[in-house]
C-alpha cells in the first residue's frame, strides 16, 4: 500500500488520516444509469459539442432604412441589455433528495439538470412525502423544503430596480436563509393567515391547519396581517399565529428548530459565502 | 477482450468497476457536482473512442485517472470552473456526511463531522492544483507515488516532494481548527 511507502511524522499522519476519512461521494443513480446506458450503446458518441455552422454575414446596414431602424434597435439593445443585467441570479437546486411536483411536473430531485431547467421565479413547488430539498438563489436566499410543503418560490429579483422579492407558503415547512448579496433587498413570504417581512435573516415557517409557526434564529421578522399591527419576532424566539389573526406568546426556540436552522445556516454559509 | 469490441456486456461491467473511481475523483477535485458530472461524461466518452487500445493485460485504472486528471485540468483551466465551484457546496450530495457517521451519534456529533470533513476539502481546495491532484491521487485513491508519477506526468520525486509540500500546506491551513 502507498502509505507504507511514507516516513511521515505524527502531524502529516493527522493530516493524511484527515483525507483518508473523507466520505466517498455517490453519484446520482439517474445520471449513473443515463450515462451507462448511453455508455453501452455507443449514443455517448452523439453527445460532443458540435461545430456551429455561421451563416455569411449580410451587409444589413447598405439599406436605407438602416438609417431609422438602427437607432430604434440600438435602443431595444441597450434595454434589453439593462433587463439582462439587471436580473438577479436564477433558482437551482443544490441538494435534493425524493420528488416533488414542480408547477405540476414530477420530478426526482436527485436529478439537478431536470429540475433546474424546471425552475423559475415563481414556480411552485409541491414537496412529496419523505423528500427534502435545498433551493438556492446564488447569494440571496437559501430555502430549505421539506416534505409536505407546498411553496411559490420567490420571483428572481433585480439588481438595481424591482428589488423586492415575494413567495408563498400554503403549507408544509419551509427554512429560509438570506445571503450576503441579500442586503437591500426584501423578501416576503405569505401564508394563508399572514405576511412576513424579512430584511436579512434565518427563520422557518410551517404552516398547518391550526395556524403558522414562525421561527427565527438571528436577525428579525416581522409579521403583518395581525390584529394590532405589525409584530416582531427576533433572533431566537418562535410565535404561533392562529387562523384567525390571534397571535400565541413569543418563546424561546425549542432545541430541534434551533438545530435544523442552525445547520441550514452552515451550508448557507458555505454555499453563498459569509 | 470484450471491451475493444466494444461489445455491449463487456462495456457495461468495465463501466460498473470504474464509475465509482472516475466519479469520486472527479468531485473531489472539482468540489462540484455538475462540473463533476460533465467531467465523468467527457471521460467515458474518451475511453469509448479509445475502447480498442485498451491494453487486457493492464489494469484500466491508471490510465482512467490520467484521463480523469487531464479533463479536470483542462477545467480548471477555463473561468467557468471556480465560479460553479463558488456556488455549490459539498452538501448537495444528499447523504454525503450520513454515509460515515454511526447512528448512534447525536445531530451535534454529526455536524462536527461534517463541519471537519467540510474543513478538510476546502483546505485541498485551496492548495495549488498540482498538490491537490497528487494528495488526492495518493490519500483518497490509494495509488502509489509511481502510479501517480505517470499519471500526473511528472517525475517519482517530483511527486513526493509534491506529496510532502501538500501535506505541509494542509498541516499548516488546519492547524487553528484541527490539528
Amino acid at each position: 500500500m502507498s502509505h507504507q511507502e511514507e516516513q511521515l511524522s505524527p502531524r502529516e499522519r493527522k493530516v493524511r488520516d484527515l483525507i483518508t476519512e473523507l466520505p466517498r461521494p455517490t453519484a446520482s443513480a439517474t445520471f449513473r444509469a443515463r450515462l451507462k446506458e448511453d455508455f453501452v450503446s455507443g449514443a455517448i458518441l452523439q453527445k460532443e459539442p458540435r461545430t456551429r455552422r455561421v451563416s455569411p454575414r449580410r451587409a444589413w446596414y447598405r439599406h436605407a432604412w438602416a438609417g431609422v431602424a438602427a437607432p430604434l434597435a440600438a435602443a431595444a439593445v441597450l434595454l434589453l441589455l439593462f433587463n439582462v443585467l439587471n436580473r438577479g441570479p436564477a433558482w437551482s437546486v443544490v441538494e435534493g433528495e425524493g420528488t416533488a411536483t414542480i408547477d405540476g411536473v414530477e420530478v426526482s430531485l436527485d436529478d439537478t439538470g431536470a429540475v433546474n431547467d424546471l425552475l423559475h421565479g415563481g414556480v411552485e413547488v409541491a414537496m412529496a412525502p419523505g423528500s427534502r430539498a435545498c433551493f438556492l438563489q446564488e447569494g440571496h436566499v437559501l430555502a430549505e423544503l421539506k416534505e409536505g410543503a407546498r411553496v411559490r418560490l420567490p420571483n428572481v429579483p433585480g439588481r438595481w430596480i424591482n428589488r423586492d422579492m415575494r413567495g408563498r407558503v400554503e403549507g408544509g415547512a419551509a427554512h429560509w436563509v438570506t445571503g450576503p448579496r441579500f442586503p437591500g433587498h426584501r423578501l416576503t413570504v405569505e401564508t394563508r393567515d399572514l405576511r412576513l417581512v424579512v430584511s436579512g435573516t434565518t427563520f422557518t415557517v410551517m404552516t398547518n391547519a391550526e395556524g403558522t409557526s414562525v421561527c427565527c434564529l438571528e436577525g428579525n421578522v416581522k409579521i403583518e396581517g395581525l390584529h394590532g399591527g405589525p409584530n416582531v419576532v427576533t433572533s431566537g424566539e418562535r410565535t404561533t399565529i392562529l387562523p384567525n389573526g390571534e397571535k400565541s406568546e413569543i418563546e424561546p426556540l425549542h432545541e430541534g428548530e434551533r438545530l435544523e436552522l442552525a445547520q441550514l445556516k452552515l451550508m448557507a454559509d458555505r454555499v453563498m459565502g459569509d | 477482450m470484450g471491451v475493444q469490441r466494444r461489445d455491449p456486456e463487456a462495456l457495461g461491467l468495465f463501466f460498473e468497476r470504474t464509475f465509482d473511481s472516475v466519479f469520486g475523483l472527479a468531485f473531489r477535485l472539482t468540489s462540484n457536482r455538475a462540473t463533476a458530472e460533465d467531467v465523468v461524461q467527457e471521460v467515458f466518452l474518451k475511453i469509448h473512442r479509445a475502447a480498442d487500445r485498451i491494453d487486457p493485460d493492464r489494469s484500466p485504472i491508471p490510465w482512467i485517472l490520467t484521463i480523469t486528471t487531464n479533463v479536470c485540468r483542462d477545467r480548471f483551466r477555463s473561468g467557468g470552473h471556480r465560479m460553479a465551484k463558488s456556488s455549490v457546496s459539498l452538501d448537495e450530495e444528499p447523504d454525503f456526511g450520513a454515509s460515515l457517521i454511526p447512528d448512534t451519534r447525536t445531530p451535534e456529533q454529526d455536524l462536527l463531522t461534517k463541519e471537519r470533513q467540510v474543513l478538510v476539502q476546502e483546505a485541498i481546495e485551496r492548495l495549488p492544483d498540482p498538490l491537490q491532484e497528487v494528495v488526492l491521487l495518493h490519500d483518497y485513491q490509494g495509488l502509489g507515488h509511481q502510479e501517480i508519477a505517470e499519471i500526473v506526468g511528472a517525475s517519482y520525486a517530483a511527486v513526493r516532494k509534491r506529496y510532502s509540500r501538500a501535506l505541509a500546506a494542509l498541516g499548516e491551513d488546519l492547524e487553528d481548527t484541527l490539528l
